[in-house]
């Protein structure tokens, strides 16, 4: 949905100083519930913040200390960071050069380069990373017995390998993996963005296609590459799901995990080492940060237009099919590979190196669906959380949104900060302030299916508010005065107008919500226990002891869940579009303007 | 200046109908930007608009017409200042406690630049809600929407998406929005911006005998000069937040108030000068000579002497025969002559300065040649030189 008319930003502009607010039942739920948002999200952040720099009513860093307490803390900073960085590189990279060709080459991609996106959505990383292991363990990895066998018929006989999963170089790959669709993303709506005119100025001036790329295209998308890099990097220290997995097999420890150990494996829990240990991690992403804005600010090459031309199409001649050949490869291998490791592994019942058909059986569905009381309850908790969850996230952030866009104030603005705030921080330590806001007296909320939904719902709701304020953003602010002149009250406005216009937001919002808590590993591995155990907490306690078709089966099942959610949600939200645009676009573009979407969090979930 | 003050007299309309319709006393609003600075949108403006009056709020862009447009709707807050509409005060910033009736509750009509039509509802629906929105007596509702979209010419599309219409047909949604529910007044913020040129005239013819026909008071904002005398009864030249002048289009055009005035409403002539005498034959003496002026342009208060500019039209001027002598005349050179259609552009150079006339396509002077440009004295007019009020 995107409707935004020609006076909009106009409007919008004058929005800031407009009519006075009145004390109406619909304003009073607006402010209350957003007070409301702000305190559950501001009070866990301050409670790390003040257990940890705050002694004695003094601005203390002593507490850092703990850092050293924890055993060989120097060999998983070591680890932590270069593996951060190197996997980091390599997705940027390798997305880098899947955008330029989808976006700038006749070897695009159609169909499964604009499937790229969404595909995290689809596949949760902890199915994504078991899947990999299934595959390439050294000894009975599916994939190797497979290739070995192939190789013996050559005369080339192996013992183990070829491939091995559970070493550095497997967890740098597979978090590369990964990471690639966020690259992907940015990368390729900076190309989209990128006036294409300045391309084609390069090669009438003589440049070839190579050297119009380093030149122009790089220059010019630098930005889009600084902030793929920080998101990497972001995404690095704060992910759990892959190294839980892959480092466990490999022996190698990374801050999340070690994080998460601290913070689970004892109790009391060791909080104070284990935000000690995590701030090593803010440090490393706040310098990136800081540098990467210096090197981006100290020389500024492009100033990029408002809109942008396409470019002209590159022909690759003799390389496009290799090109096109080479990144589709990619991503099937990247995305489906590790579901057939989970299938073979699941219908098998168990993991060994071979496959036999003849001994398929749905046993292990049977027994995550209905023999085994433990992932059954877990199942249950998590459809059950995740479907209140993205509920009440959605409705909140709508109200929330529609709170921050009536003026902009100063106390406005600081709720809409705080609501977000969270989203800035990694998942683990909003998740130790949950537990330390919360668990505790005076809300002893620790153990019962109350703390996983504040938890769920503080961590991901960020996103779904973000996701909702491009949808409002593009409604212009005409369409709600315009009800307001025809009599209608505040909340006739919202509701009438308001909602049904932003619709296809909430309910992108409310997949990305479902989603994200279905799928959740961090949050849960802190805040679930044996009794309020979820789909990501059993997924762990398989891992650590249980039957590996299990443990497939239930990986299926999240990912089949998921994506179940998400083309339903592409298929919704596509009529909704469909509806309204009616059969003359063009005249849309011209009187009530289509503009392309201009949030991320959409373009993620929706196909271009 | 003068000129601000409005009009002491209610015109009569078309309809002969007196009374008030909209009436603002006073009207003041400040905004402070993000750098600190203080704008004045509008700084101290009284209008009165009579029932089945349509007036237009005419300026650039910034001049705060939009402004005032939208503090009538409510959507803006004034700081002070008395807004009415008929005999219903809707906005008091002077009292003690300030009166601000929301927008929802103001029950008029307005027609936005963008249309601002919604595009989940149907044109039927779109057309009905306000009816809805105030509770209208359901059983009259389609009669009512239908009547509406008659009048609108789009009697046949309600059933329409409004992303299924053309940029003209989407204006005659909003329009049918406009008038469904009778409101007394009606504000047009640039309604006709956002069509081509070939609907805008349409449109406009349309608005006019609709508007004749219905008898609703407007507010119509638009910077277009030809949009705005076609369409007002009177109109109201803005600059800077308040009413340079006030009239009927022929008032503002032939006998502009000030250099604002005269320059935005068509093109003019201007030449500085000082006042050399005020009796019955009203003179200036300017470089390129004593000019004779209207005599009911002079301002009460002008002595002999005062620095005063003449101005006059292009239209006013004729090119004559280099040989004559006479009152207001000036010799000078042809330095180009455009065609235009229905007149000959002349740009005559005479001393250090280009004076602009329109000549008949027949009888334009080549480039190059001697001329003499002749004006007569009744459309010279006076206006007080800029940073005088």
């Amino acid at each position: 949905m995107a409707v935004v008319a020609p006076g909009a930003a106009r409007a919008a502009r004058r929005r800031r100083s407009g009519p006075p607010i009145r004390s109406t039942p619909f304003q009073f739920t607006l402010t209350t519930v957003s007070l409301i948002a702000a305190g559950f999200a501001l009070y866990p952040l301050a409670r790390v913040f003040f257990a940890f720099f705050i002694v004695d009513g003094q601005i203390d860093l002593s507490a850092f200390a703990a850092v050293f307490q924890v055993r060989d803390v120097g060999q998983i900073i070591v680890d932590t960071v270069s593996i951060v960085f190197v996997s980091g590189a390599i997705a940027l990279v390798v997305g880098a050069v899947l955008a330029w060709l989808e976006e700038r080459t006749d070897a695009s991609l159609g169909p499964i380069g604009r499937a790229l996106p969404i595909l995290p959505f689809l596949v949760p990383p902890i199915a994504t990373g078991i899947g990999w292991l299934l595959l390439f363990q050294p000894t009975v990895g599916i994939g190797n017995t497979f290739i070995r066998n192939f190789l013996d018929a050559l005369g080339i006989h192996l013992e183990s390998g070829p491939f091995n999963v559970a070493s550095w170089w497997g967890l740098v790959l597979v978090l590369a993996f990964v990471h690639v669709p966020y690259s992907y993303m940015i990368v390729s709506s900076g190309l989209r963005n990128m006036d294409g005119a300045m391309e084609e100025q390069s090669r009438v001036s003589g440049a070839g296609v190579f050297r119009t790329l380093v030149w122009v295209t790089l220059p010019g998308i630098r930005n889009s590459l600084g902030s793929a890099a920080l998101l990497l990097v972001f995404f690095g220290f704060a992910d759990y799901a892959i190294p839980v997995v892959i480092g466990t097999a490999a022996d190698i420890e990374v801050i999340s995990m070690r994080v998460v150990q601290l913070m689970t494996a004892s109790y009391p829990p060791e909080i104070g080492a284990a935000i000690a240990l995590s701030m090593v991690g803010v440090a490393f992403v706040v310098s990136f940060w800081l540098l990467q804005r210096w090197l981006l600010q100290s020389r500024r090459f492009f100033a990029i237009g408002g809109r942008a031309q396409s470019a002209a199409i590159i022909r690759l001649g003799v390389w496009r099919w290799p090109a096109r050949a080479l990144s589709i490869t990619f991503i099937l291998i990247t995305s489906f590979l590790p579901l057939v490791g989970l299938l073979i592994v699941a219908l098998h019942g168990y993991w060994s190196g071979s496959i036999d058909p003849a001994n398929f059986s749905l046993q292990s569905f049977e027994a995550v669906l209905v023999n085994d009381p433990f992932s059954v309850k877990s199942i249950q908790n998590s459809l059950f959380l995740a479907v209140t969850g993205a509920t009440i996230g959605v409705i909140v952030a709508a109200l929330a949104v529609q709170f921050a866009a009536q003026r902009s104030d100063r106390f406005r603005a600081a709720v809409d900060g705080i609501i977000k705030a969270p989203a800035t921080v990694s998942i683990i330590i909003v998740t130790i302030g949950i537990i330390l806001a919360f668990s505790g007296p005076p809300f002893a909320l620790g153990g019962t299916l109350a703390i996983l939904l504040i938890g769920y719902l503080v961590v991901y709701m960020p996103q779904a508010t973000v996701t909702i304020e491009s949808s409002v953003a593009q409604v212009s602010g005409e369409l709600s005065e315009a009800s307001t002149v025809s009599g209608a009250s505040p909340w006739n406005t919202w509701t009438k107008v308001v909602v049904p216009l932003i619709l296809p937001g909430l309910v992108t919002g409310w997949t990305l919500l479902f989603v994200r808590m279905v799928s959740d590993l961090t949050a849960s591995a802190m805040l679930a226990g044996p009794g309020t155990s979820v789909i990501g907490f059993r997924i762990l306690s398989v891992y650590n002891n249980g039957s590996y078709g299990t443990l497939a089966a239930l990986c299926l099942f999240v990912t089949l869940v998921t994506t179940i959610v998400v083309i339903a949600m592409q298929v919704v939200t596509g009529a909704m579009n469909r509806r309204w645009r009616g059969g003359g676009t063009t005249k849309v573009a011209r009187t009530a303007r289509a503009t392309p979407h201009s949030d991320h969090v959409e373009k993620e979930l929706t196909a271009r | 200046m003068s000129s601000a003050s409005i009009q002491e007299t209610m015109p009569v309309t078309d309809h002969g109908t007196v009374g008030s319709a909209l009436s603002i006393r006073g009207l003041r609003r400040t905004f402070v930007r993000r750098d600190g600075q203080h704008v004045t949108a509008i700084n101290g403006v009284d209008l009165e608009v009579a029932a089945g009056e349509v007036v237009v709020l005419l300026g650039p862009s910034g001049c705060g017409k939009t402004t005032l447009l939208r503090a009538v709707a409510g959507l803006e807050v004034p700081d002070s200042g008395q807004i009415a509409l008929g005999e219903r005060t809707v906005f008091d910033a002077d009292g003690r406690k300030v009166l601000n009736v929301p927008t929802e509750k103001r029950h008029l009509s307005m027609m936005f630049q963008s249309y601002a039509l919604w595009p989940h509802m149907t044109v039927f629906d779109n057309v009905s809600y306000p009816l809805r929105m105030r509770h209208a007596p359901r059983a009259g509702i389609r009669e009512r929407v239908e009547a509406a979209l008659q009048r609108a010419d789009i009697a046949q599309l309600g059933r329409e998406y409004p992303q299924q219409l053309s940029g003209g047909q989407q204006q005659r949604v909003a329009l049918a929005r406009a008038i469904v529910d009778e409101s007394p007044i009606i504000l047009f913020d640039e309604p006709l911006s956002n069509v081509d040129a070939k609907v805008r005239t349409e449109l406009r013819l349309q608005l006019i005998a609709l508007q004749q026909r219905l008898g609703y008071a407007g507010l119509y904002v638009t910077h277009d000069q030809v949009e705005a005398m076609e369409v007002g009864h009177r109109i109201a030249v803005m600059e800077a937040g308040r009413i340079a002048q006030i009239g009927a289009a022929a008032e503002i055009y032939d006998r502009p108030a000030t250099r604002y005035v005269a320059n935005f409403i068509g093109a003019v002539n201007e030449l500085t000068g000082t006042l050399a005498s005020v009796g019955p034959d009203a003179t200036v003496d300017t470089p390129l000579g004593r000019f004779a002026v209207a005599r009911d342009s002079l301002w009460e208060g002008l002595s002999v002497g005062d620095e005063v500019v003449v101005i006059f039209r292009p239209e006013s001027a004729r090119i004559v025969d280099a040989a004559t002598t006479g009152e207001n005349l000036v010799h000078g050179t042809v330095v180009r002559a455009l065609y235009a259609g229905t007149h000959a552009e002349v740009f005559v150079r005479v001393a250090d300065r280009e004076l602009r006339v329109w000549a008949g396509t027949e009888s334009s002077p080549q480039a190059g040649e001697q001329v003499a440009v002749s004006v007569p004295h009744e459309r010279v007019r006076l206006v007080p030189p800029e940073g005088s009020a």
